[in-house]
């Protein structure tokens, strides 16, 4: 019991049948949370429940086809959670197109905005922007009514939001970070959280193809994300909100104070302030 | 026909009907330049089709109706200035779903995110997000031709892109910013140029309704868009590429009036495997 202090918690991850959503799937399973993995492909999916098994136990994962950017089957998934483990806590927005949409290899070819297919540019921005609003806005309710929760959405980095060759992914990870923002400022004096947590750099799955001839080795790998987002999923983290960790600089050697500070900061961007009439009302900006 | 340092320059301004794309339209075309109007609301569209009419005449303007964020019709309104007036200079990518479509008051009794339209949601981040995408895409063929042009997006404060209430609107803005980036890299060394130009904080438009009871004139207002948008417009504003300009520090200089785009200053860049260079 010690070592499972995730046990009586249910994630819902999606984008979990590979990357990065696998890797936390594992991750809190082996802390003793339940997981639903939410994907597209039904394939994935088995694979994916095997494996997070085999880390957490057996019966302590359900794999659920979804599409994050359909509102019914949005909610099909909630309920599915629940009706699967009795409860769900925390939200994990991890499913994203990446850039090997849009080419094999950032690195070396980076197709220009005005020759991307227009329909491809829009599916991304709604997958990646549009989706995690639907699953937090569909989750947030329930989160809410119970006093304790978590979302939690995966962006990238600040300088990767405009890397170009990539399409709509950093414009679509733009959105989501600012969104996040909003989330924990809605949720404030809930008990549920809103915060980001990225890999802090490429990192080793699909999104970086082969093709890019990086080694795969000094990629960011998947289970950097392990500590970090169990470390979100716990108690630990009540306090915090509207925050963005970066996984590869999370050290679970240093005191609480310092690791946060070494790997954390606040969401979005902070930069010179809108002019404001007077009157205004002070947001919490 | 009007004279000024615009003259002959074909320039498309989309959200024409009102607010700052009018005030824009209106200056530009005092300066001689060609206008290309687009908006969803004709009636609107047309009133200030009809001053820029008495300004520089009836060949110097043409109002298109359409949707930004229509892969057909978006770029069927570029296409279509280009043929009118022979080329394509600049696009203003001002269309925008504000604020007001999610709340009377969104300062005031601000929606949760829970709470918003999903379809209202999904439509603000096609108007204001993929709708200048499609219609930069649509446009810059043209401005590479000329190895001339500019592209000027409209966004907001940087601050404004998560005030919570407002719905899609500042992640939308969020995703523009960080694009405008990204077409500046792609645009760099070409003559065309991708900038953002926003007022510096919130305008008097209908994005701010009544109901906020926020004095008219405390805001910013669409007038102050003009000098900078005949600045991006003209020649002068030649070499300035990737940059943030704020209409409500103009008067101040460029240099406090600008900055790079998106958020390069913050630190905590990616984390980059040897092999790659940015």
């Amino acid at each position: 019991m010690a070592d499972r202090p995730l046990e009586g918690r249910t994630a819902l991850i999606t984008g979990a049948g590979r990357g990065l959503g696998k890797a936390m799937a594992e991750g809190l399973a082996a802390q003793g949370a339940n997981i639903a993995l939410i994907d597209l492909e039904e394939d994935v999916l088995t694979a994916a429940v095997a494996d997070v098994e085999a880390a957490g136990g057996q019966g302590c994962a359900v794999g659920i086809s979804a599409d994050v950017t359909d509102r019914d089957r949005a909610q099909a998934a909630i309920d599915k959670t629940i009706d699967a483990f009795g409860e769900f806590d925390i939200l994990i927005n991890d499913a994203a197109m990446g850039p090997q949409f849009f080419t094999d290899n950032f690195a070396a070819h980076q197709p220009k905005f005005w020759d991307i297919d227009p329909e491809l540019w829009h599916r991304v921005l709604t997958v990646n922007a549009y989706g995690p609003q639907l699953m937090s806005s569909v989750a947030a309710p329930h989160l809410v009514e119970r006093g304790w929760g978590r979302i939690i959405n995966v962006t990238t980095s600040l300088d990767t939001m405009y890397l170009r060759g990539c399409g709509a992914y950093g414009p679509s990870k733009a959105a989501l970070e600012a969104n996040t923002r909003i989330m924990s400022q809605d949720l404030a004096e809930t008990g549920v959280t809103a915060n980001v947590l990225i890999p802090g750099g490429p990192a080793n799955t699909r999104m970086i193809p082969e093709a890019t001839g990086f080694d795969r080795e000094e990629l960011v790998q998947p289970e950097a994300m392990r500590a970090p987002v169990c470390w979100l999923c716990s108690d630990d983290s009540d306090d915090i909100n509207g925050m963005r960790f970066i996984a590869a600089l999370w050290d679970e050697s240093l005191p609480r104070s310092e690791r946060i500070e070494k790997a954390g900061g606040p969401t979005a961007w902070a930069g010179s302030l809108a002019q404001r009439p007077t009157g205004w009302a002070e947001a919490d900006r | 026909m009007a004279d000024g340092k615009l003259t002959g320059k074909v320039v498309v301004v989309t959200g024409a009907g009102r607010g700052l794309g009018r005030s824009m339209s209106l200056a530009l075309a005092e300066q001689g330049a060609l206008l290309a109007l687009v908006d969803m609301d004709g009636e609107e569209m047309q009133q200030v089709a009809g001053e820029i009419e008495q300004i520089s005449g009836r060949e110097a303007v043409v109002p298109l109706g359409a949707d930004v964020s229509d892969p057909d019709s978006g770029p069927t309104a570029i296409h279509y200035a280009a043929e009118n007036f022979g080329r394509v200079d600049v696009l203003f990518n001002n269309a925008a779903i504000g604020p007001q479509a999610v709340a009377d008051d969104p300062y005031g009794s601000p929606p949760k995110f829970w709470e918003l339209n999903p379809y209202t949601f999904v439509r603000m981040m096609d108007v204001n997000s993929a709708g200048p995408q499609i219609m930069a895409a649509a446009a810059a063929p043209y401005m590479l031709q000329n190895g001339w042009g500019r592209i000027v997006n409209i966004t907001t404060a940087l601050d404004a892109m998560y005030v919570p209430g407002m719905g899609a609107y500042g992640p939308s803005k969020a995703a523009l910013e960080a694009h405008t980036a990204i077409m500046a890299k792609d645009l760099d060394g070409t003559g065309v140029t991708a900038n953002v130009l926003i007022p510096g904080g919130p305008a008097n438009t209908r994005m701010i309704p009544d109901a906020t009871g926020i004095a008219r004139d405390a805001l910013i207002q669409p007038e102050d868009m003009q000098a900078p948008a005949l600045w991006l417009a003209s020649e002068e504003s030649d070499g300035h590429n990737g940059m943030r300009f704020i209409a409500g520090h103009w008067a101040d200089g460029l240099k406090k009036a600008s900055a790079p785009c998106a958020w390069p200053q913050l630190g905590k860049q990616a984390i980059l495997p040897k092999s790659i260079e940015r």
